[in-house]
């Protein structure tokens, strides 16, 4: 009788493991409101955080992996955007350059040109930039074969082959280049400027094809390396700096120096540059 | 010797179950330890199953910052429906039923999970609209799926662990 008893109120596994997690759920909840836990709590926060945080954050990582490939298309879609948007800017931002470029240089021809003389805006377009330049003004802008070509108050050139739209400046550089010039002082001594253009010496400048070459300077005069090299030939008809002296010759027995001229200005960089019509 | 080997081995399982467990719920914000304990259920020996499910509970809580019992409340609850549902079908029997019953057992879990721990913490109820309860429905539909995915894997085992049986006639 009593085992049909006991058997009849016998408990499944099931009914146990119910009856337990119950128990055990009250009095967990009932004793963490107390302070019985704390050590309990502290015990397993010690061992157990420090992989739940590696954990979160591999989880993230993943996470942010997975947003990115699965966003990739609108990242390319964005990334075109950004990039057409960059080359707007950047076309933009190049012809702001340019007009900068051109704005200068017409401040320093009107400030430093020969008030008398008109000129002529050009642009450069091509050319070597060792020998010659093309530009983009001819014999219908009033260009002429000879006509000086300059940027302020230096010497870039003269046109040499004028055609009816654009014109082939020849360069000092170039082995067709040959005029006469006069050496002068910088015009500053001792952080003084000096009154007035004192002519050192004259001589002759020949383009060299690499370098600019200037020869029969006179040897009785104090001529040293920096000294300024202007134009005083009939062909230019104006008076234009060169460039500077460098690599003045020192040999006792010749009759005369020679040395070498360093532009002022770089004739690659020229972009805006201005031709003289008179 | 073979105690030993069972502790460490235990410890380590605590672990491994902590770090999984949380990169789950970082990652796609589910519980991947309920369908284990739902295989566990049928196979372990409730005593032990007990032990486990309080402790990773426990552990569980600590690391999310609930009150102590939370998890093992929710772990109560889903074993509460699948008690309550056997009396209407077999629970344990493989076949539908027992899925249906894995699902709603799952649904209630995840339920409980969205509503109660901060009612326990802070005396107000988690948040639930249409669409937390349909993504709970998957999730429960997920679990569901896993546990019918881990007895196909256990059975397979099993089946291959009977094939290299020497057989007497």
């Amino acid at each position: 009788m009593i085992k049909k008893f006991k058997k009849t109120f016998s408990f499944s596994s099931q009914q146990l493991l119910f009856l337990f997690l119950i128990l055990l759920t009250i009095a967990f909840i009932l004793l963490d409101s107390t302070n019985l836990l704390t050590p309990l709590r502290s015990g397993i926060s010690f061992l157990f955080e420090p992989v739940s945080v590696d954990a979160s954050e591999i989880g993230m990582e993943i996470k942010e992996y997975a947003k990115t490939i699965t966003h990739v298309s609108e990242f390319k879609k964005e990334f075109n955007e950004m990039k057409i948007d960059i080359y707007e800017k950047d076309v933009n931002n190049a012809f702001y350059h340019t007009l900068l470029e051109e704005k200068e240089a017409l401040e320093k021809q009107m400030n430093l040109a020969k008030k008398d003389t008109k000129f002529l805006t050009a642009k450069v377009i091509g050319g070597d930039n060792i020998s010659s330049l093309r530009i983009n003004v001819g014999g219908k802008d009033g260009v002429k074969e000879g006509s000086v070509v300059s940027f302020s108050n230096m010497f870039v050139g003269i046109a040499e082959v004028v055609d009816e739209y654009g014109s082939l400046v020849n360069l000092p550089y170039s082995k067709d280049s040959s005029f006469e010039v006069f050496i002068t002082p910088v015009g500053v001594e001792e952080g003084v400027v000096t009154e007035g253009v004192k002519v050192l010496s004259k001589a002759v400048v020949k383009g060299m094809g690499d370098h600019i070459s200037i020869e029969n300077i006179s040897k009785d005069v104090d001529i040293k390396d920096g000294d300024i090299v202007v134009t005083n030939d009939s062909k230019v008809g104006t008076y234009l700096v060169v460039g500077k002296l460098t690599g003045l010759s020192s040999n006792p027995a010749e009759t005369s120096r020679s040395a070498t001229v360093l532009p002022l200005v770089e004739y690659s960089n020229l972009m805006t540059i201005f031709v003289s019509v008179e | 010797m073979i105690i030993v080997l069972q502790i460490i081995l235990g410890i380590v399982g605590l672990f491994l179950a902590t770090f999984l467990e949380i990169l789950f719920l970082t990652l796609l914000n589910f519980r991947i330890i309920l369908p284990f304990f739902f295989l566990a259920r049928k196979r372990v020996d409730w005593k032990i199953l007990l032990l486990i499910t309080t402790v990773i509970s426990l552990i569980l809580d600590v690391v999310l910052h609930y009150r102590l019992g939370t998890n093992l409340l929710l772990f109560t609850v889903s074993t509460g429906i699948l008690f309550l549902l056997s009396f209407i079908f077999s629970v344990d029997e493989d076949g539908i039923p027992m899925y249906v019953s894995t699902f709603v057992a799952s649904l209630g879990f995840y339920l409980v999970n969205q509503l109660l721990p901060s009612l326990l913490t802070t005396g107000a109820t988690g948040f639930l609209d249409t669409k937390i309860f349909f993504l709970l429905v998957l999730k429960a539909i997920v679990t569901a799926g896993l546990v019918w995915l881990g007895e196909m894997l256990v059975s397979r085992f099993r089946d291959r662990g009977n094939s290299k049986q020497i057989r007497l006639k």
